[in-house]
């Protein structure tokens, strides 16, 4: 599927009237994605993106391409995208100045009532500066005012752009994440000697950032032998080792199908050499058919299966009662009275 | 390289150090009882189970959430003792 990126205005005109594409950045996803989780597939802006001026605002395209599996739509898939003005203290949001501060501009935000792709996308004149653009997945119920914490569809994303030119304060709040990569992205450096050379002054490569990068910054798979080396050097040894045998035996994701077992019943008597009859009783089969006969019962109306219906259901209660919990804990309002009263004798 | 090397110096240290330990691989055998194998086996069927019956699998979810809360608390507890938030 091809997509266009930038104004999609002459794209509408040439597909409402025909004749040739208009000149335009494009974008192409493929529709047989192997990845059938739902997730976020891509949305725009980019990150990095710079979008020419305009003036003082420019036209900026908005979208959001995300999959929903069909199993997932058991519950409400919320869906939101949103953009922030990073030139401004986000800390002003929350006090009386915040007038000063721009709140969170809600481009899209709504639901995903339907499987496979969804998407959403528009173009919005906006001052120049500097932005971030949040795309959200979540499940939730409640026409949207609840959200599950502990639903696997928990996807909070974000791309930060320019628009015009970029501020000092924007830039100040860029991530600094962002900024290392792009240190490393200008070597061209392939080993470690080849890197060093960039500590050394009379090298001809001397960049001081490339250096302090180089030197403090731990390399990923360097990072991955240490831990490595911690686990087994360290996590694993006795006493505690036992601990990170335990932990990694509840962590494995493997299962275990349930036992089965074959009778023979005899028939015409006892004698042991005559015909039987066998049964053979799989639990885990019993019960996977059971499963899969009552989610086929589907009701007439939204074709939703018992699970589908109640799953938000079970899953929102669960939440609650943990919620409530903690409160309770919190706030001591089950606690006794006896409990605050003071010891005998020290009155 | 600094960082990289100052973590490898702490884990060659503490590994050097319990390098006298034995490494454990399994549980051990308590009385000829695999506990390893019973367990790796148990936790096993309890995932298939759950893949059934799900509303199980959430109540665990939530269970741990409950329990993260409490160890959390005891961690609290251990470390500021009489000046951690609701103890007298």
């Amino acid at each position: 599927v091809v997509y266009p990126v930038g104004d999609t205005t002459a794209f509408r005109s040439y597909f409402e009237t025909g004749g040739s594409a208009p000149n335009e950045n494009y974008g192409i996803f493929l529709a047989g994605q192997s990845d059938t989780t739902t997730h976020v597939i891509d949305f725009f802006p980019h990150d990095t993106d710079v979008i020419t001026s305009e003036g003082t605002s420019s036209p900026v395209f908005f979208s959001i391409h995300a999959y929903i599996n069909p199993g997932d739509l058991g519950s409400i898939i919320g869906v939101r995208l949103t953009l922030h003005n990073i030139d401004q203290n986000t800390l002003l949001q929350f006090t009386s100045l915040s007038g000063l501060s721009p709140n969170d501009i809600y481009i899209f935000e709504g639901q995903a009532t339907t499987t496979g792709d969804f998407y959403y996308s528009a173009t919005s004149t906006i001052a120049n500066g500097n932005y971030r653009v949040n795309a959200v997945l979540e499940r939730t119920y409640l026409f949207g005012f609840v959200s599950n914490p502990f639903s696997s569809i928990n996807e909070d994303l974000s791309h930060q752009f320019i628009v015009g030119t970029s501020t000092f304060i924007g830039n100040l709040s860029q991530n600094g994440y962002d900024e290392l990569q792009t240190f490393f992205a200008t070597s061209t450096a392939t080993s470690t000697a080849a890197l060093s050379a960039n500590c050394n002054p009379i090298s001809g490569i001397f960049d001081i950032r490339l250096c302090a990068a180089f030197l403090f910054i731990p390399g990923g798979p360097q990072l991955d032998n240490t831990i490595h080396s911690f686990k087994t050097g360290i996590a694993q040894r006795a006493p505690w080792g036992y601990v990170n045998r335990f932990v990694e035996i509840l962590s494995n994701t493997a299962t275990t199908s349930l036992p089965s077992f074959t009778a023979h019943i005899p028939v015409g008597g006892d004698d042991p050499t005559g015909n039987a009859e066998t049964i053979h009783f799989d639990m885990g089969d019993f019960m996977t058919q059971g499963a899969l006969a009552i989610n086929s019962v589907t009701d007439p109306y939204n074709g939703m299966s018992a699970r589908d219906i109640f799953e938000p259901l079970i899953r929102l209660a669960i939440a609650l009662s943990v919620l409530f919990t903690i409160a309770a804990d919190v706030m001591g309002s089950h606690r006794h009275h006896s409990d605050h009263a003071p010891a005998r004798g020290k009155t | 390289m600094i960082t990289n090397l100052l973590i490898n110096f702490v884990v060659l240290i503490l590994g050097s150090v319990f390098s006298l330990l034995p490494t454990v691989t399994a549980l051990p055998m308590i009385g000829g009882f695999d506990i390893d194998s019973a367990l790796l086996t148990g936790v096993g069927q309890f995932k298939f189970f759950i893949t059934v019956f799900w509303p199980i699998g959430d109540m665990f979810l939530g269970f741990l959430f409950l329990m993260g809360y409490y160890g959390l608390k005891m961690l609290l507890g251990f470390i500021l003792g009489h000046r951690a938030p609701g103890v007298k």
